[in-house]
This record gives C-alpha cells, structure tokens and sequence, in this order.
C-alpha cells in the first residue's frame, strides 16, 4: 500500500510568518495547560448543577458563554472539559509513543523475522481508514473511557513505531553502538541508554503533531456517542447535545466547545510544526 | 496480445499480489477485534434482548463452542461467501444493508475528493509558484484550519449558518427530503442517476442537499492535498530537468504543465489515497450530522445498540474499499510515471 499515511503531519512544509505563530501557539498551549490544572477550581458554576430557571439563556455577563437545556453554565462546562479532553488524548499518545517506541526499537535492532512480523502488524493497521478502525476497536471493548484511550493508541501505534524502526536501525552499525558492545553492554542497554537518547527529539515533535489529531480521535468518538457519558462535560459529548439545538437558534451550546476543541488542536500543531523547524537544522 | 499489454497485465496482477497480505491482515485482525469483545461474543451477537437458548444457538452457530482455528476457518469461510452475520436493528443480512447505503457514502466521499483536489492542487501550485506570497499564505492558513476543525463542528457550523440563519440550504435531512421520490436507480449515486433520467428539478434538489456535507468533507481534505502539491511542484521546479527545459527555451506553459505538473502528481496521488482514507472515516461523523443515510451511520446505530455484526461488517467493508482504492492509485502512477513499472 502506498506508504503515505505518516505524511499529514510530515509534509514538507518550509515557509515563512512561523515565528510569530510558534509564540503564538506556545501561548495558547499554555493557557490550555492551565486550565488542565486548576480549572475545575477557577469555574464560576458548578458544571453539574441544573438550573432550570435559566436553561437556554444567551450568553451574558453572568453566563458569558450561556446556559444549556438543563441551565448548566456552558462556560464551566468547556473549561472543566479540558482536562478530560486533553487527559484521554494524552494518555493514548503517551501509550502509543511507549509501546510504539519499544515495538519499533525491537524491530530496528533484531532485524530479520521479528522486523518482518512488526511491518507485518504495522501495515495491517494502516490498511483501515484510521478513525473507522479506531470505532471498531471502541466498540469492541466496550463503551467506556478506557476503550476510548485504546483506540486512538492503537490507531496512532504506526507513526511511532515506524519512525523509532527506521532511527534504531540506521544507528546501529554506528561507531558508538559498536564501542558500547565492546565494552560489554547488553543489546537492551544499548537500545535504552545509547540509541533512543538520539531518537527522542524526532518522536517528540511526533508527539506533539499527534496530539491533535488524538484529541480530534477521540472527541470524534464521544460525539457519535462512545465513550465519555453525560453528565460529564467533554467537548465531543457538549457538541453533539448542543447539535439538536441549532435548529432553535441556540448556537452556544456546540460554539464553544466547539472552538475549544479546534484551538487546543492548533495549539498543538503550531507547537508541533515549530519544535519541528528548530529540531531539523535543514529547516531552520 | 502484444508486449505492452502483456508488460500491463503482469503489473497489475504484481499490484493485486502486493495487495494480498493487507488483505490478510484486515481479515486476521478483523476476527481478532470479534473475539476481543468483553465477556461473551455470542451473547453480543445476540443483542441485549437476547435469551439464554437464542445464545446458545448463536454460540453454536458462529461456531464459538469450538477451537480457535477452527473459528477462524469458519470466520473466513462466512467472509468468502459474502455472509457478514444479520443486523438484529434491521432484521437485514448486514452485506444487504452495506451494499445499500454505499452509494449514499460514496457519493458524499467522491465529490468531496473531487472540490478537495479541484481546490487543493490548483491552489498548491500558485502557492509553489509564489512562495512567501499572498496566495502561499493562504493556502497555508487555510491547510491548518481545515486540519484543525473538527469535521462534525464544520458540519454543524455550515448547517447554522447556511440552513438556520440565512436560510440558502436545505435542512440537513439525508439525501432528499422525503417528499420527493428518489430518481430511478441506475447507479446508485443519485446526482448521476437524476442526471441521466433527464430531471433537472430533481437534479437540483439532489445536490443542494450534498452541497453542505461535501464542502465539510472537502474542507477537511484540502489541507494534505494543498500542502503535498506545494511541496512536491516546488522540488520538480528546482531540479535540473526543468532547468534544463527553460535554458532550452521551451515555453513557460508547456515547461510548467508537460513537465513540472506531470512529475509533481505523482506524491499526490499518493496523498489523494491518504485522504481518501481520511474521508472514509470522517464520513461517519459527517453522516451523522446531516442525517445521511450511508454506512457510517449505519455503523454508528448498530454501535450504541451493541449489534455488533454490522459494526464489523462495516470496518471490514471499509478496510476492503481502502484497498482496492490503493491498488487503483498504484496502477494511475504507474500509468503518470513509466519508471515505476521498471523499478522492482
């Protein structure tokens, strides 16, 4: 199959006004992060309490982003959103970047049957259309949070363990492997402690390309119903409730979440695309 | 048969081999994904209302009482006969159900590749042209933005304004609303059928429903294809052939079009393949905003009723369509660049 799957984040993409969108994302990355830590504590209603007295209002001073059907503060509601939303998607990257570091590592390093069979899993993942597998994998393991955070690990594994394969296997025939193996370190230890020290910048940009796309992966599958449950606020959830209001006007309810998934997505594009640009001397 | 066709059909017949083991992947890990299923398949199958006898059958008759491989036999068999298990939400057999809401999906997907490549490229190559531009900025902004909007949410902002506030679309009810009869079928793809019955009210009622979901679609689509041509006509005008070409005097446009084009097509080809498995997948969100009435949201009933058959029936379906989607790519970029035949 066409081996072009990896290329969305990594075409080349050389051009100029960066700088100032690198800052910019960098800030925006940043207010996400702390809203992840203290917003639960910041929010100016509870995010669960009903108000029936004032379902549906507009946005106001008071409710600056409005109310839902129930009355809850959709403002509340976004900002104590990040940090599941932004948790799920760090918790599959985290275990697609381990797993699929170690698996690539493996295949890099012992060559012969073993790269043979982990080319052999990898490509079987990149024959679905992603988010389709990633359903399936979800409904699979049933409607919960976890089988969220799988999906998109298993649907992300590739990228990973493509990129580590490819870096393990070139470095090792390299003049320091071999000093290492002379002075009686075991393959294990070479791999962990002299090769992946080189191959960790290029993952990390990996990684923060991919956050993006595992936040889109999973508030993808809460919005078709996977997953994430009500009451609790997720973006995915908030838009698709909010979805049945637009035909009475209440455009609120999907904006804003909405828009908090689409920013915190940039977010970590731009973050991505600029640690990219100062990793790579070439695009510099 | 002369040398050329000959040369033809033993690529095609490496590209179909080169095929096989994705093939057998998908199968392999399709049935893995069936027995991952927590707690009891068969109970699974079965559906929520299902009793303890009715289980028992289905245990028995998916053959779930027997040895691992034994199931697999029987899991490969059932696929090869085309018997992809009943919708307990439709009473139907699930490849029915597939092979009628297909042409709903594919309609929405192939238009929405057709406005994403007939706006990408175009724009890829001005921005190529002049990079640091006006132009190269925009097609830059607009990559991101289209990568970066969540596809149910373009979906849904397109229905606020288009549909709610301006009133200019029709409400996003699925292919036609329902007082209207659907044109003949012929090809399924009721754009095309309409088109050829000669109805031309019918026609534009057709199509202003896709309009929305496929501009959603293609918006999403847009950014690799922009960012791939940009980059690839941008390597093809540096090199020495069109160097070459240019010293030599040919004119702007044939150097431009014969020869930079034509070699900077192939990586998007490539991309275009991509995408389209992008658009596999956005297509169930998409469907599920617009009420279309495709295999994605077939996929997604039988998701949230834990009728799980259709589910799989579904992601094997797409797996397969993938494939054949690829091995279609190769043979176009064998046909664009004769090298590649060479190569292996």
């Amino acid at each position: 199959m066409s081996d072009g799957a990896s290329s969305l984040a990594e075409v080349a993409d050389d051009r100029p006004r960066r700088r100032y969108r690198g800052w910019g994302g960098i800030a925006l990355l940043g207010v996400f992060i702390v809203l992840v830590l203290v917003g639960p504590w910041v929010v100016p209603h509870d995010p669960l309490a009903p108000a029936p007295a004032a379902k549906l209002s507009p946005p106001s001073a008071s409710h600056v982003f409005g109310t839902d059907q129930l009355g809850r503060d959709v403002f509340s509601r976004v900002i104590t959103a990040t940090r599941l939303d932004l948790g799920i998607a760090f918790a599959a990257v985290s275990i697609s970047l381990v797993l699929g570091t170690a698996l690539g590592a493996a295949a890099g390093w012992a060559g012969g049957w073993t790269d043979r069979i982990v080319g052999r899993l990898l490509d079987t993942i990149m024959a679905f259309p992603l988010f389709v597998l990633a359903v399936g994998v979800a409904a699979a393991l049933g409607n919960s949070i976890s089988s969220v955070v799988i999906a998109t690990a298993v649907v992300n594994l590739p990228f990973y363990a493509r990129q580590s394969r490819a870096e393990v296997n070139r470095r090792r025939g390299a003049g320091f492997v071999e000093a290492a193996r002379l002075a009686g370190t075991g393959p294990v230890a070479i791999v962990a402690l002299h090769i992946m020290p080189n191959v960790a910048p290029p993952l990390m940009v990996q990684s923060s390309l991919n956050m993006g796309w595992a936040i889109l992966n999973a508030a993808g599958l809460s919005f078709i119903g996977l997953g994430v449950r009500p009451p609790q606020p997720e973006w995915g959830i908030m838009v698709s409730e909010g979805a049945a209001n637009i035909f009475s006007g209440e455009w609120w309810l999907f904006v804003f979440p909405g828009a908090a998934l689409m920013l915190a997505v940039l977010a970590f594009s731009v973050v991505g695309d600029t640690l990219r640009d100062r990793l790579d001397p070439r695009r510099r | 048969m002369t040398a050329g066709q000959h040369a033809a059909g033993t690529l095609l017949l490496r590209r179909i081999l080169v095929g096989i083991p994705s093939l057998v992947g998908v199968v392999v890990a399709t049935f893995l994904l069936t027995r991952a299923l927590p707690g009891d398949p068969a109970a699974y199958f079965a559906g929520p209302a299902a009793t303890a006898a009715s289980i028992e059958e289905i245990r028995q008759r998916l053959g779930l009482d027997r040895g691992i491989t034994d199931q697999f036999i029987l899991y490969v068999r059932d696929l090869v006969r085309g018997d992809l298990g009943t919708s307990l939400l439709s009473g139907q057999p699930v490849l029915d159900d597939l092979l009628r809401r297909l042409p709903a999906s594919l309609e929405l997907t192939l238009l929405a590749l057709m406005l994403a490549s007939g706006v990408g490229i175009p724009l890829g190559i001005a921005a190529a042209l002049r990079p640091g531009s006006g132009i190269d900025g925009v097609c830059s902004v607009l990559a991101m933005i289209g990568q970066a909007v969540p596809t149910f949410f373009m979906g849904l902002i397109l229905v606020f304004v288009f549909y709610y506030t301006l009133e200019w679309a029709p409400a996003p009810i699925g292919r036609l609303d329902i007082i209207y009869a659907p044109p003949r079928a012929l090809t399924g793809f009721w754009s095309v059928d309409a088109a050829l019955v000669g109805d031309i009210d019918l026609l534009g009622r057709v199509l202003a429903q896709l309009v929305l979901p496929v501009v959603t679609l293609a918006f999403f689509g847009l950014g690799p294809l922009a960012r791939m041509t940009r980059a690839s006509m941008l390597e093809v005008l540096a090199s020495d052939f069109i160097r070459t070409a240019r010293a030599a005097g040919l004119p702007h446009r044939m150097v431009l079009w014969t020869y930079a084009f034509r070699n900077a097509l192939i990586p998007v080809l490539g991309t275009a393949g991509m995408v389209f498995s992008f658009l596999l997948g956005a297509n169930v969100l998409v469907e599920k905003v617009f009420g279309w009435p495709g295999v994605g949201a077939y996929a997604i009933e039988a998701v949230l009723a834990s009728d799980y058959a259709p589910v799989q029936g579904f992601v094997i379906a797409m797996a397969m369509l993938y494939l054949l989607v690829n091995l279609a790519i190769d043979i176009c970029s064998s046909i664009i660049d004769p090298r590649m035949s060479f190569d292996e």
